[in-house]
This record gives structure tokens, sequence and C-alpha cells, in this order.
């Protein structure tokens, strides 16, 4: 049967070509007190002059532009709070991504040296023979490195989150059979009835 | 080729269903019994389409065939494309749920228009004359497609001329792949097994 070796060629295309052309992917991280939007289509393509918006959790507008050349867009969030992206690159092509303040490894002060920033995160204050100063110097010099060490992990954990599985490729076939299957049975009721 | 999620405007949206379902009901009271397996593999064929890449210098542009499902299984491209449809927005975000009408109206209608073309070969009688009706039938869905994309667009509010630019300098590349996709396709067919392409009743 050729058609059969015809879909089984298809599968094996689909085994190196897992990525999914024209979906666009989201990718944020924050760089000081700059938030970094980066978006690239599923086949690794940046995002070029895609238009930006950018709303707060009130569904305000807050920001918006246009992806340079590297698919990348930053600006200063007045506040880390959850944010709601929406990325339209022309051509019926958009998305949205939903940014969540609290994933992100370290939201930057709102206001610069503002000792109560420190808020939330475990006292500092368990070494009492270095000044309060460097302890600030050295949670932020932490904050940042563990963000540079997370960063590329983010970044395989979001590429992996956007693959395209074999699984629900095959879960599709199924899907089309069954689908079909059931409407067969359908008809051959409703002419058995007649 | 798919429109996703949150471009158009929700007038479009709901008349892309308006238009897309009766379609449906109807095409889909045109389909036998015997044809059911024939339009699963191709709704199947449809389905991964999509995944599949074509590098265009910096860029890659994915097949639709949807000119192809068009030739193949003539009005019943319909369904097979409204179901391939539905199975990519929920399984692979492609496209989205709420454009699965609008998506439906672009890409079966293209299929519609090359099944039409592709009825057209018995009018002319030359060599090879069901491979060029087979290519021009491909990049004819293609065209229907982009003029549906087109007025989706512009309804929903972008500048109609810089719209219609864009949507042919997108299209051509595509255009040329996909009548040369559907022309190898009906090619091999007709060596192969030409009983697939001769009962389709339009």
């Amino acid at each position: 049967m050729n058609l059969k070796q015809t879909f089984l060629l298809l599968i094996c295309l689909l085994l190196s070509h897992t990525a999914l052309a024209h979906k666009l992917n989201v990718f944020t991280y924050t760089e000081g007190d700059q938030l970094v939007i980066e978006s690239y289509f599923a086949d690794g393509k940046r995002v070029q002059n895609g238009k930006i918006k950018i709303y707060n959790d009130k569904r305000e507008l807050i920001n918006e532009g246009v992806t340079n050349e590297k698919g990348q867009y930053q600006f200063k969030p007045p506040v880390m709070s959850d944010m709601r992206i929406v990325i339209d690159a022309g051509m019926g092509h958009a998305t949205e991504f939903n940014f969540k303040a609290a994933t992100m490894p370290s939201s930057p002060p709102p206001t610069t040296n503002d000792s109560t920033s420190t808020d939330n995160k475990p006292a500092p204050a368990s070494n009492p023979s270095v000044p309060a100063i460097d302890e600030q110097k050295l949670n932020a010099l932490i904050e940042q490195s563990v963000a540079n060490a997370v960063e590329p992990l983010t970044r395989e954990i979001n590429e992996l989150k956007n693959k395209t599985s074999l699984s629900d490729i095959i879960g599709g076939f199924g899907l089309i059979a069954g689908a079909l299957g059931l409407f067969a049975y359908m008809k051959t009721r409703k002419e058995q009835k007649n | 080729m798919h429109i996703s999620d949150g471009v158009l405007s929700g007038p479009v949206l709901l008349a892309g269903f308006a238009i897309a379902l009766p379609i449906a009901a109807y095409t889909l009271k045109k389909v036998d019994l015997e044809d059911i397996p024939k339009i699963s593999v191709v709704t199947a064929a449809f389905f991964v389409a999509s995944l599949i890449h074509v590098p265009i210098g910096v860029s890659s542009i994915h097949l639709i065939l949807n000119g192809l499902v068009g030739i193949i299984l003539g009005v019943r491209a319909f369904p097979a494309i409204l179901l391939g449809l539905v199975l990519q927005a929920i399984l692979f975000g492609h496209g989205g749920v709420s454009v699965i009408g609008v998506n439906a109206v672009m890409l079966g209608g293209g299929a519609l228009c090359a099944a039409w073309v592709w009825q057209q070969r018995h009018r002319f009688n030359f060599k090879n004359r069901d491979v060029v009706f087979a290519a021009l039938g491909g990049a004819f869905g293609i065209i229907c497609s982009g003029v549906v994309l087109a007025v989706a667009m512009v309804t929903t509010g972008e500048a109609f001329f810089a719209m219609a630019a864009a949507v042919f300098a997108y299209h051509i590349p595509l255009m040329l792949i996909e009548g040369a996709v559907a022309a190898a396709c009906v090619g091999f067919i007709l060596r192969v097994k030409p009983s697939i392409l001769n009962n389709v009743k339009t």
C-alpha cells in the first residue's frame, strides 16, 4: 500500500521537524529593573517589528512598542505586577502571554535602596559582623547571579513546553479515525432504519 | 496561514462560524459511506502537513495542502479541513479555538476553489493535463485562502492596500510550492492508484 508508505514518510519527517512554524512563543526575563520580552516563531525565527502591547492586572494599557531585530522588547514596568503581554506579528499571527510577577527570580525594588524591599525574604541579619549596606549589595548580587544561572533553564523549559509532542500527533490521527468512524457508524444506523 | 486567537474582531469571528457551519453541514451530507476511509487518510495528511517546514531563505513556510485536499476529496474537503483545524487548534495551539470558523472558511473555501479548478480539466485535452490542473488547483487553493485572509483582516480594521500587498507577497512562494506539491502528489497517485482521483463526485 503506497499511501501507507507515504504516511510513514510523513511521520519520519515529523520526527525531525517537531517545531511549529508560525506559532508564536514568548519568553520574559528581568534585567535590573527592566522587563525583557523575547518573542520568536516556533521555528526559532525572531519576531521582528512585532507590535507589543502590555496591560497591567487592571486591564489598563501600560506600555506599547515594537520588537527589535532580535525579537526583543524591553521596558521598565512601573510596578512588577502580573501583566498581560499581547504580541501581534502581522498576517494573523498573534499571541498572548500572561506574565506572573511571582515567577520572576528577582523582582526589582520599586524604589532604589529601599530597605523595605527585602520584606518577604528571609531576614538577612544572620551575620552581624557584615554591615547592612553590604548585605543589600550581596542580596542583589545573589539574586542577579541566580537569575543568570536559571535563565537558560527557564528558556529550555519554555522551549520544551512549546514543542509538539509525537503523542499529540498520534493522538490526532486517532481522533480523526475515531471521529470519522463514529460518523460512519451513525450513517449506517440511519441507513438501516430507512 | 492559520489566523491566531485575538487578531480578529468578534463580529468577524462569528461571521466565520456562521458561514462555515452551514457549508460543513451541507458538504457532510454528500459524504458516502465508502468515502470515509479516504477522507480520514486525507484529513490526517492535512492535519500533519502544517508541522512540516519548507525553508525559504531566512524564513520558513509550512505546507497547507488545502488545494490537494480539495482535489482528492471534492466538496467533502470542507468537513475534512474543519476536523483537521479543530484538532490542530486543540492539540497544538495552531490557530485558535475562537478562529476555527474563519480558518475553516479560509482553508476550506480554498479547498472548494481547488476542487472546482480540478473539475475544469475535463474541458481540455492535452498531454499531462491532470498534472497541470493539479498544480493550478493547488496554487488556486492558496490564492483563495489568501483572499479570505485579506478580507478577514480588512474587516477587522487593517488598512486595505498595505494588507493586500502583504498577503500577496507572503502567498506567492507558498502558492508555487503548494502547486508543485499538488502536481507531484497527483502525478504519483495517477501512476499508482488513479481510482483515488476518479471517483470524485462534486
